[in-house]
């Protein structure tokens, strides 16, 4: 009974197919790499970056300038400005391109204002940007309080050589201080590899202490994860509230978390908290921690009492022969620093 | 009329076919299926994180060096744990024997005289001490002797759970993913779960494939499954030590989608493929503007290539201006193929 209830319903499966194959192509449709914009910057971007034939270059981009100038329809000057972005980290002639993309990031022309202004990062900004970008920001927040953002932190802080302070940082401490965990973990999500100002340190070390105080509450669990391996950990330059907080982590840490931390004080640490760093990093080894890296920093950051300590490894006969190596090594490293001085 | 007829008539034909196909189809797990096995696996982690506590505790101990008595009565509760009739006390164990690898290794007598007890352990009832026990195993490096007794723990487990100890058994067995392994891990793959197989392709990572599994990553590579192309490639096809005529296949084909198959054919290229792969890393550094990716394609033709690509590379070198320290590059891959082909 069941079997030819099963083969009834079954005959109805070719036009279940051809809907499921309609809505399934739409779902996937959705997704970055088919987008028109996507499909429609390859050969751009592919002509660009070959090294051969600097005439296909040089005629991608005059296409590339038409559009923008006079595009067909919105898509085809998104696709232009995706390849302006995606070709960023190559050396041409951006003249004029300013000019084109101006328009479309002051005012949003066709909905573009956001792709224009990745464009606009990616041809080299200019200090108005900032103010302009900030103010689109200001009102995007007084029309919907709960709506995205229509810039990125990254993208302001792109605006100023990667800089996240005075107003920018201003704007992203109070979005950073709302009530809703996953409107915020957009905004932490931006953070990576700013620049990051005292006060906006703090106010992730703040953000980081409030999700920890909700505990296992919903969103907010993620978010200390994310505020940390968003946010704290990259910062290129860290100032001395944030190497404190990570500091302080470190000292309860296991695992990946303490690997992450032990990683992120890699780089970004300003001069007077090296010394500071290498006594956690020294107890955080004490404390039979496994973080190979923490040699090479003691050997970067250290002084003369680190100095001693990685010398007592290196040569102590109960100390893994691996680890003493690393030490000999980091105290090479601490020698040469020395002399460097 | 007749139009009428033969439509329907093609419609009912294609519903039958359809119906007998969908017919003989492995079903796939019930929701409830589904449930019970992440209520296990969650059962499982919650077992472990609260082992785990005193495990890292011991592995402190262990791992400091100042105090010789500490480290002593580290390796004690180790040996009690592994030795006592409490499945917790078993897992505490064997969870530290993994965290203490090293120090077993250098100071805790090495890790031979372990290996009967884990072996035993890899039979007890709890699930969570033979995944333990297998692990515990791996810690201490390639053991081919112990491949069978983790092929015996994975094949009494669901897929879902099993697939965690794929790179247990991968370490095992040196990287060697053939026979038995093979057979395995490519019945892993057939769960019907993403997550599960994208432990599997992990596992694969660093791994030497036999044919049949680089015929199994080829054929997943191509699934409907969103995503999943993705996955095969960056995991599994592009990590594997020795890839055949059909990784390489797949993986010159991804190079317009996806870099991670560019880092693939820069090494562990079977030596009848390096003409093909030379063809296609000179044709990336002809047409691409110099980036990370272009420089490991030049030190793949350092190492790949022959007389007519160093002649491809001296046009690159004299065409568009390239950075000095680049032209540089080119120069030096141009004379790694002059050394090997004097």
């Amino acid at each position: 009974m069941i079997k030819k209830i099963l083969v009834a319903l079954l005959l109805l499966l070719p036009t279940a197919l051809v809907v499921g194959a309609r809505v399934g192509l739409e779902w996937v449709q959705q997704f970055d790499p088919n987008s028109p914009e996507v499909t429609g910057s390859r050969a751009w971007i592919e002509e660009i970056h070959q090294v051969r034939d600097a005439e296909r270059r040089a005629e991608a981009l005059e296409e590339i300038r038409a559009v923008l100038r006079d595009p067909e329809d919105v898509r085809e000057a998104g696709a232009a400005m995706l390849a302006i972005v995606r070709t960023s980290s190559i050396t041409y002639n951006r003249s004029g391109l300013r000019d084109l993309l101006e328009p479309y990031f002051r005012t949003d022309r066709d909905g573009l204002g956001a792709q224009a202004l990745a464009a606009l990062i990616a041809v080299g900004p200019e200090p108005d940007d900032l103010s302009h970008a900030l103010a689109w920001c200001r009102l995007a927040r007084q029309a919907d309080p709960s709506a995205p953002l229509p810039v990125s932190a990254s993208q302001l802080a792109a605006l100023d050589d990667g800089h996240l302070r005075g107003a920018a940082a201003e704007f992203v401490i109070g979005e950073l201080r709302g009530d809703d965990p996953y409107a915020i973990d957009r905004v932490v999500r931006g953070l990576w590899g700013v620049r990051a100002s005292q006060e906006l340190g703090a106010a992730l070390v703040e953000l980081l202490a409030r999700c920890e105080a909700e505990g296992q509450e919903r969103g907010w669990n993620d978010l200390a994860y994310n505020v940390l391996y968003y946010g704290l950990t990259t910062f290129a330059a860290k100032p001395p509230v944030v190497i404190d907080a990570l500091l302080d982590e470190l000292r309860d840490e296991h695992g990946m978390r303490s690997s992450r931390i032990v990683w992120a004080l890699g780089y970004g640490v300003p001069p007077e908290r090296e010394s500071a760093v290498a006594d956690v990093l020294v107890e955080h080894y004490d404390a039979g921690r496994v973080d190979d890296d923490v040699f090479a920093l003691i050997g970067a950051y250290g002084e003369a009492r680190h100095r001693a300590w990685l010398l007592e490894i290196a040569e102590h006969p109960r100390a893994l022969t691996r680890v003493r190596a690393l030490a000999e090594r980091a105290v090479e490293r601490y020698d040469a620093r020395q002399e460097d001085q | 009329m007749m139009k009428t007829f033969a439509t329907v008539l093609g419609y009912l034909g294609l519903s039958c076919a359809s119906a007998a196909v969908a017919w003989y189809l492995p079903w796939g797990p019930s929701e409830a299926e589904r449930e019970a096995v992440e209520q296990r696996m969650d059962d499982l982690d919650e077992r472990v994180r609260a082992a785990r506590v005193e495990a890292w505790q011991w592995a402190e101990d262990a791992r400091q060096f100042r105090d010789a008595d500490r480290r002593a009565a580290a390796f004690d509760a180790m040996h009690a744990a592994l030795d006592a009739p409490s499945d917790d006390r078993n897992l505490t164990g064997l969870l530290a024997v993994a965290e203490m690898k090293d120090v077993i290794a250098e100071f805790g007598g090495g890790f031979d005289p372990l290996r009967p007890r884990l072996r035993e352990l890899t039979t007890s009832p709890d699930i969570a001490v033979r995944s333990a026990a297998v692990a515990a195993l791996a810690a201490g490096g390639p053991s081919p002797a112990d491949v069978d007794v983790a092929v015996a723990v994975i094949e009494g487990m669901e897929r879902e759970l099993a697939t965690r100890l794929a790179r247990a058994l991968v370490q095992l067995a040196d990287g060697a993913v053939t026979g038995e392994v093979s057979a395995v891990l490519r019945d892993l793959l057939e769960s019907s779960d993403k997550g599960a197989r994208k432990s599997v392709y992990s596992a694969l990572g660093g791994a030497r494939v036999d044919d049949a599994m680089a015929d199994a990553i080829v054929d997943l590579a191509h699934s409907w499954t969103y995503g999943e192309a993705e996955d095969v490639i960056y995991s599994a096809a592009s990590r594997i030590l020795d890839k055949n005529e059909d990784i390489v296949d797949l993986l010159v084909d991804r190079i317009a989608k996806d870099d991670i198959a560019i880092y693939g054919l820069t090494f562990g290229i079977a030596p009848d493929q390096h003409a093909r792969v030379s063809d296609a890393l000179v044709d990336i550094v002809e047409t691409r503007a110099p980036s990370k990716r272009w420089r490991q394609c030049l030190e793949a033709l350092g190492r790949y290539g022959s007389a007519r690509h160093a002649t491809r590379l001296d046009n690159v070198a004299m065409s568009l201006a390239l950075e000095d320290d680049d032209a540089a590059r080119v120069l030096a891959a141009m004379a790694a193929i002059s050394a090997r082909n004097p």
